[in-house]
């Protein structure tokens, strides 16, 4: 499934199991790297772990912040 | 939205027994494109230049692989020209695509013998822009994958398979259990999963050195690091035995394959003898109007001397009417002479009976005597031999030999198209011979062998299998344990690393989930559809619905309830084509379906249904039939109005063949 169409169905049932710590805006950038990116494992991963990271320490930030 | 893929045109060069180039034309969209032929005549090798066309694949018995070697055409090989080439002109997701893919023999070579002989090129040209190596690659990707072509391009063995993966759900194949997931976009998420899945063990090896660079946790990073080997190796060993595992299974299955063909010798041993019937058939006949002829030609000459014949009759004709017109002129003076010589005899009236006056006796006695001048003046009489001479000439000249020339040429018509028929059925009755005896029993004894000792392989990689994933397991829980006592004692940095583990497996359980819930959504909607398709092929009104498992098998269910345990080959026939068209349906890409032989093993009554219903299984079909499945005036009528183009392949030798574009009231 290549189309935004798809894209979005598969996001709305991904979205329909979501884990209360992760939010939609990662599912759907690790969503849109496996579609971009099928074949290049290495680049697709390395894209993975930024997005996590990014997750993560913004995470902290707001903690931080809150605190 | 879903990609549609719209086949337009078909163009071959030197592919199988079609020499030179020839062009087939696909049905528009919701219309059908028939394609005739007997068999041995290039129906599959039509199935498989499409093929090749897409994927640069060509499929022979048994899913092997077909030399491209022997693919191209024998008669152009003969000649020295080598190779062979498809093009093909599709539109995909609104953009109009020219495939031009073949193989020529390297530079070097001269004389090619092999396949590594020769190089295949590709060149794609979109909306008339030639695109490049990279988005060649990814434009071929996005329109069919080899994965997904099985549910578009299939003969009667693949339908088979899948009937056998139908009946037997625990055998199902797990290429074509990946396959139905493929099509119905299930990698997407499973992709995604699976790369979670590898981010994870990056992230611990990031915990890891974290863990090494201080001395309370040292301890336990070597231990971890003693746990990652031990996952590392185990990984691979389960890797190594499931390609192996997949390797030998396709082997099961394509020696099961090969072994359904042997025991399909007696099948053709029966297409031989009703073909060696079919001959004397056509002998006896041949005999019979040869001898219609010679009586033909025995009267022929006559034709050469028919003007004159023709101006004879005229001649026979005046002599003839001039005789009667005598005749009758004799009966009528005989006639009148007997009343006068009454009248004068009696004294009266021969008609009124009035007594005769004097004067009307003279009268009466005048007329006597110029009859009998008359008579005396008179020809004399014909000779009655003569006569009938002349009767039976005018009778044996009264049919023209003229007129039945046109039934000679008829006749000799018949028999020259009896004659190749003739030829037809001896060539193919030599080639069926030529099957009959490659499938010797030799071959079916080694197959077996070979059978059993795949079967004992696969026991043994499948205990293997089942030892390195317990062992994979233990190392996960191990490594689990050490992780969250590093997670309690660990650095800083420790803990940021475990903050990202942590997000990768949250997210990781939430891509697990959602293949769950995407898989028994699915098979939901593959199940309701193949229902609905069901329900309109099968003949048998007490069917109820389709039942469908983990493993995409289905089962068929009466109305009362209760699942039908044993099924017919229509039956599950039926199925394969309901499952087919289901996949199609909840498929990413709406594309054509290209069917070769399907009806070969149904009765009529499910022929009929399936042909009715040809238009609504996919967006574009396209049947390659041989005449005992299926008639053309049957199609027509069946199909009215839905035959986009029909084709007949036609024999010119046995490595030549000719694809001819039939006339229709209803085509495009």
């Amino acid at each position: 499934m290549n189309s935004q169409e798809s894209f979005e169905k598969i996001l709305a049932r991904v979205r329909g199991t979501l884990h209360p710590d992760v939010p939609q805006d990662l599912v759907r950038e690790i969503l849109r790297i496996q579609i971009d990116i099928p074949d290049n494992d290495s680049e697709a991963r390395r894209q993975l772990l930024v997005a996590i990271d990014k997750f993560v320490k913004d995470k902290g930030a707001l903690r931080a912040g809150t605190e | 939205m879903r990609y549609v893929l719209v086949l337009n045109k078909l163009e071959i060069e030197d592919f199988g027994p079609f020499k030179d180039v020839q062009e087939m034309r696909f049905a528009k969209p919701g219309k059908v494109c028939i394609v005739y032929g007997e068999n041995m005549r290039g129906k599959t090798t039509l199935l498989n230049a499409i093929r090749y066309a897409i994927l640069g694949q060509i499929i022979g018995r048994g899913f092997r692989d077909e030399s491209i070697h022997e693919t191209g055409n024998w008669e152009s090989a003969e000649q020295g020209k080598f190779g062979f080439r498809t093009t093909l002109w599709f539109d995909f997701d609104g953009s109009s695509f020219e495939l031009i893919r073949g193989c020529r023999p390297r530079k070097e070579v001269k004389q090619p013998e092999n396949d590594t002989d020769y190089e295949e090129y590709v060149d794609i040209v979109r909306d008339g822009k030639v695109l490049g190596p990279e988005e060649r690659k990814e434009a071929l990707r996005r329109v069919m994958s080899p994965e997904t072509a099985r549910f578009f391009l299939f003969d009667a063995e693949l339908l088979q398979q899948y009937e056998e993966l139908l009946r037997d759900p625990a055998k199902m194949g797990r290429q074509i259990r990946e396959a139905i997931e493929r099509i119905l976009g299930v990698p997407v998420l499973t992709g995604a999963r699976a790369r979670l899945f590898d981010a994870e063990k990056d992230i611990q090896q990031d915990i890891n050195k974290a863990a090494k660079k201080s001395s309370d946790t040292n301890k336990l990073a070597t231990a971890q690091t003693q746990c990652f080997e031990i996952r590392t190796q185990a990984d691979k060993d389960i890797t190594d035995y499931q390609a192996k595992l997949s390797g030998l299974e396709d082997h099961q299955q394509s020696l099961r394959g090969h072994l359904d063909r042997l025991g399909d010798v007696s099948i053709l041993q029966s297409e031989r003898d009703s073909l060696k019937q079919e001959m004397q058939h056509l002998r006896d006949d041949l005999l019979l109007k040869a001898d219609n002829i010679r009586q033909l030609n025995a009267n022929l000459w006559l034709w050469v001397l028919e003007p004159k014949i023709e101006y004879l009759r005229g001649s026979l004709s005046a002599e003839t009417g001039d005789w009667l017109k005598h005749q009758v002129y004799l009966e009528m003076n005989k006639e009148l002479l007997g009343r006068c010589r009454e009248g004068l005899k009696s004294g009266t009236c021969s008609l009124c009976k009035t007594e005769l006056s004097d004067s009307a006796t003279e009268v009466l006695k005048s007329q006597i005597a110029e009859i009998e001048l008359s008579a005396k003046e008179t020809n004399p009489e014909p000779e009655s031999l003569q006569v009938e001479q002349l009767v039976h000439w005018k009778a044996a000249t009264s049919v023209r030999v003229s007129s039945q020339i046109p039934f000679l040429l008829a006749l000799l018509h018949d028999i020259e198209d009896m004659r190749i028929a003739v030829a037809e059925a001896e060539e193919k009755q030599r080639d069926l011979d030529r099957e009959i005896r490659s499938r010797d029993r030799s071959d079916a004894r080694k197959t077996w062998s070979d059978l059993e000792t795949t079967q004992k392989e696969i026991g043994v990689l499948e205990e293997s299998l089942e030892e390195s994933q317990k062992k994979l397991s233990e190392t996960e829980g191990r490594l689990e344990e050490i992780g969250q006592k590093l997670a309690r004692i660990g650095s800083p940095e420790v803990a940021f690393h475990t903050h990202r583990l942590e997000a990768c497996k949250a997210l990781h359980d939430v891509f697990n989930q959602a293949v769950v819930e995407l898989r028994d959504e699915l098979r939901e909607e593959v199940e309701k559809d193949a229902t609905g398709v069901f329900l309109r092929l099968t003949t048998e009104p007490d069917y109820g619905n389709l039942q469908i498992n983990e493993n995409y098998g289905l089962q068929i269910v009466h109305k009362d309830g209760h699942v039908i345990p044993v099924r017919s080959a229509g039956a599950e026939h039926i199925v394969a084509l309901s499952l087919i068209a289901a996949l199609q349906k909840n498929s990413s890409v709406s594309g054509p379906i290209v069917m070769d032989s399907p009806f070969g093993r149904l009765d009529s009554g499910h022929t009929d249904r399936i042909m009715r219903s040809l238009p609504d299984l996919a967006d574009q079909v396209t049947l390659l039939v041989y005449k005992s499945e299926i008639d053309r005036d049957l199609a027509i009528d069946t199909l009215r109005g839905k035959i986009g183009h029909e084709y007949k392949i036609q024999r010119v030798s046995a490595r030549h063949s000719v694809l001819l574009p039939l006339e229709g009231n209803d085509h495009e």
